[in-house]
C-alpha cells in the first residue's frame, strides 16, 4: 500500500481484512504445496509403473536369450574342456625337455672320425658323452672341438669337459666328455 | 476465543491468537508433506536407483549373452569337435601304464626299434600318483628299447612329436655294432575329471580360443596320433558279463 493512499476502516475491519487476505495467501501456499505433493506422489508412481514394465520387458527378454544360451552347453562344456586341457598340455610341452634337439646338436659335433658309443643325459642338462677314436688326428680333433664349445662358437652349447682320454696297444683311443646344453 | 476446538488466549507470546491459528493448516500440511516425502517419496525414489541399476545390469548381461550366443553360433561345430578331439589325445584318455607302453612300442616299431623290457610301477596306495594342482596325474614308465643306432634320433624325435604328449625323463644310450640299447624313463600325462564350470559366468574372451590356444593347435597338428591300440586292457570292463565261478566263502564254511 503506497503512503499516500488512506485507509478509512475500523482498525478491528482492518485487521479482519488482513486476516482474511493473509488466510487467501496461506490457501494459495497450501493448494500450490498439496498440487506439488500430489505431482510428485504421481511422477513416482508413474515412473516406479513404467520401471517395472521395463524390468518386466527385461527380464522377459533375458530369460529368452539366456535360455537359448543354455541349449548351447555342450558346446560350452566341450570348449571349455578344450581349453583347460590345451593349457595343462601347453603347460606339459613347456616344461618338457627336448631331447630330441639336443641329441641333433651333440649328433653333429663330431666328425666321422669320432664314434660314439653312449650318451647319458642329466636332469641338470649336462649330457655324458662316451666314445671312441681310432687315430691321434681324432684325439687332436675332439680337443679342438671342445675348445670351440667353451669360447661359445657351437650353438646350443655351453661348457664341455673332457672327463677322461684312455688308450691301450691293440685298440684306439675311447673318451668321456660331459657337455653342458644351454 | 475458541480454535479447534481448543480455548486460547486473545493472545499467544504477544501474538495475535487469531493469526497463529490461520497459519496451523499451513504447519499441518507442510509436516505432513515432510513426513510423507520421508516415508514414501525418498524411499520410491531411492528403490528407483536400485531398479535402475538392477535394469541396466540386465540389460548389459542380456547384451553379452547375445554377443555369447552369436559366438557360438558362429563357431563351426565339427571343428570344434575335431580341435577337442585333437586336444584330448594329447593327454591319456585314462589312467593306464599298458597303454602307455603300448604308445611307446608303437613308436618304436615305426623306427625299426623293439622294445626289449619295460617295468611299471602302479605304486602302492599310500604312493598312488596324484594330481598335481591342475589336475594332470604322471604316468610313468621305465623301458628299455633295441635297434639302429643310425635312427635312434628319429625314434626320440618320433617320440617327441607323438599324442598323447609323451615326455622322456631320464635317457640314457649304449651303442654297440650299429645297435643302440635306449633305457627311457618316459612320462604321459592323464587328466582327472573335468573342469567344472558355470556357463553364465563366462565371457566372450573366455569362450574364443586364445591366440596361444590356436598356436598350441597347429604346433601339435603336426604330430602323430597313437589313438588305434586296441589292447585288451582298454577294453576291459566293455561288454564283459559277469561271470559266476561259484567259490564258496571260506568264511560261511
Amino acid at each position: 500500500m503506497s503512503a499516500m493512499s488512506l485507509n478509512l476502516l475500523p482498525s478491528s475491519a482492518k485487521f479482519q481484512a488482513s486476516k482474511i487476505r493473509l488466510q487467501k495467501r496461506i490457501r494459495m501456499v497450501m493448494i500450490w504445496l498439496a498440487g506439488g505433493w500430489l505431482l510428485l506422489l504421481i511422477v513416482a508412481f508413474v515412473t516406479n509403473w513404467v520401471l517395472g514394465m521395463r524390468i518386466q520387458t527385461a527380464t522377459a527378454k533375458n530369460k529368452s536369450v539366456t535360455d537359448s544360451y543354455a541349449l548351447m552347453s555342450d558346446s560350452i562344456l566341450l570348449t571349455q574342456d578344450m581349453k583347460h586341457k590345451a593349457k595343462l598340455v601347453a603347460g606339459v610341452l613347456g616344461n618338457r625337455f627336448e631331447y630330441g634337439q639336443s641329441f641333433k646338436i651333440i649328433n653333429v659335433l663330431f666328425d666321422s672320425g669320432i664314434n660314439l658309443d653312449k650318451y647319458e643325459l642329466g636332469e641338470s642338462g649336462v649330457c655324458k658323452v662316451e666314445g671312441s677314436l681310432t687315430t691321434q688326428e681324432g684325439v687332436d680333433r675332439l680337443e679342438e672341438i671342445i675348445e670351440e664349445i667353451n669360447a661359445g662358437e657351437r650353438e646350443g652349447l655351453s661348457e664341455a669337459v673332457l672327463v677322461s682320454l684312455s688308450t691301450g696297444k691293440s685298440q684306439g683311443w675311447k673318451f668321456v666328455m660331459e657337455v653342458n646344453l644351454r | 476465543m475458541k480454535m479447534y476446538g481448543l480455548e486460547m488466549p486473545e493472545k499467544t507470546f504477544g501474538i495475535d491468537s487469531a493469526l497463529i491459528g490461520a497459519f496451523v493448516p499451513l504447519l499441518g500440511l507442510v509436516l505432513f508433506i515432510i513426513i510423507s516425502v520421508n516415508l514414501v517419496v525418498v524411499p520410491k525414489f531411492e528403490e528407483f536407483g536400485e531398479l535402475n541399476s538392477r535394469l541396466s545390469t540386465m540389460e548389459n548381461q542380456t547384451a553379452r549373452t547375445v554377443e555369447k550366443t552369436k559366438y557360438l553360433q558362429s563357431v563351426n561345430q565339427e571343428d570344434l569337435q575335431r580341435d577337442a578331439d585333437f586336444i584330448s589325445s594329447a593327454l591319456l584318455p585314462e589312467s593306464n601304464s599298458y597303454f602307455l607302453v603300448g604308445v611307446v612300442g608303437k613308436v618304436a616299431s615305426k623306427y625299426g626299434f623293439q622294445l626289449d623290457s619295460f617295468v611299471i610301477n602302479p605304486g602302492k596306495i599310500s604312493e598312488a600318483p596324484k594330481a598335481g594342482m591342475d589336475g594332470v596325474v604322471k604316468i610313468p614308465v621305465t623301458l628299455s628299447l633295441v635297434g639302429p643306432t643310425l635312427r635312434h634320433l628319429e625314434l626320440i624325435e618320433g617320440m617327441e612329436t607323438s599324442l598323447p604328449i609323451l615326455s622322456i625323463d631320464t635317457f640314457d644310450m649304449r651303442s654297440d655294432n650299429g645297435v643302440s640299447r635306449l633305457d627311457l624313463k618316459v612320462l604321459a600325462f592323464y587328466v582327472e575329471g573335468r573342469s567344472k564350470v558355470d556357463i553364465n559366468k563366462l565371457t566372450l574372451s573366455e569362450l574364443s580360443l586364445k591366440k596361444e590356444e590356436s598356436d598350441l593347435l597347429s604346433k601339435i597338428g603336426g604330430y602323430t596320433i597313437w589313438d588305434n591300440l586296441s589292447s585288451s586292457t582298454m577294453q576291459k570292463g566293455q561288454g564283459v558279463e559277469f561271470r559266476d565261478y561259484g567259490r564258496l566263502d571260506p568264511f560261511s564254511l
